[in-house]
């Protein structure tokens, strides 16, 4: 199915050619850095658990860590939802990029550990006395994981075949 | 005096070997974005949650233990401050003239001086903190 008429669809409706076309600083460019400040909460935060978790702040109990997860799901939130909105602007360009389904792969498989890790290790009463290696394999990997997505995120800029359906 | 001074820096920066390297080579350019956000993820997984810590969020944290975790932030901002050279070096116009990019700067030198005041007389009434002390 050629799914052209959809990304055109999206294209004309009003949310889309504002996001796009506005000159306001609110529209495209306020996104942008939501979406970088999303960015910084959730890799930012999964990276310090990763560090917790392969061992680098040991004084640090596991419970009291996991206080600051909420922020890892605030940064997600605002990232799902500015995520959207530059995918209405531009819908073409991103979903006929294979890079950005790499993308969003690596960030499902980091958030999915990043839960794994926070119901078996972080938020585990009681306390684990030693990180099994699963978990600390989970964490390295998920710390790999983070860059890739970070890396593949802003090639997205350079690897696009299309703008939008008219061109 | 910043008449002249914003050309010279300009020209300076055009005749750098990063401003040759950055803008002959397309790879280059991206490639020190991608660090450059990985550097700010690695600031907001350090400096950020301590700051936060200092806010009152997690007071189970001790604050000397939290505390190894910025030399991540400083290892980020090393990168940020070596590939923002970079983009400067490429296209000094586009940021020299450029507001944000002034607001960005001082910005820069506020949170130096604020870690400068912190480190200076600060930290160590800080560091002494256990875990919930700070009710």
């Amino acid at each position: 199915m050629n799914p052209d008429p959809i990304f055109f669809w999206i294209e004309r409706s009003a949310l889309s050619i504002w996001l796009r076309e506005s000159t306001s600083l609110l529209a495209f460019p306020f996104i942008l850095i939501l979406h970088a400040i999303g960015m910084g909460f959730l890799a930012g935060t999964a990276a310090a658990m990763g560090l917790r978790v392969l061992g680098l702040l040991r004084a640090i109990p596991l419970g009291a860590m996991a206080r600051f997860l909420p922020f890892a799901w605030v940064g997600f939130w605002i990232n799902a939802v500015s995520g959207v909105l530059l995918l209405i602007a531009y819908p073409g360009k991103a979903l006929t990029n294979p890079l950005f389904y790499f993308k969003l792969a690596c960030i499902a498989v980091a958030v999915a550990f990043l839960r794994m890790l926070t119901a078996g290790v972080l938020r585990k009463t009681p306390e684990p006395v030693a990180i099994p290696m699963k978990f600390r394999r989970m964490a390295g990997v998920s710390l790999a994981l983070w860059v890739t997505a970070i890396t593949s995120g802003r090639l997205l800029a350079y690897t696009y075949t299309r703008l939008l359906t008219d061109n | 005096m910043m008449a002249e001074f914003l050309p010279w820096l300009e020209q300076w920066l055009k005749s750098t070997p990063a401003s040759a390297f950055i803008t002959l080579n397309t790879w280059v350019w991206s490639t020190c974005e991608s660090i450059h956000f990985t550097g700010l993820c690695m600031l907001y997984g350090s400096v950020v949650l301590f700051d936060l810590r200092l806010l009152g969020v997690a007071k189970q944290v001790p604050l000397a233990a939290l505390h190894r975790l910025i030399p991540m932030g400083v290892a980020g901002f090393a990168m940020n401050v070596g590939t923002g050279f970079m983009f400067l070096a490429g296209t000094p116009d586009q940021y020299l003239y450029n507001i944000a990019f002034r607001l960005k700067v001082l910005c820069l030198a506020i949170a130096g001086i604020n870690i400068l005041i912190f480190y200076l007389f600060l930290f160590r009434k800080v560091r002494s903190v256990a875990p919930g002390e700070d009710q």
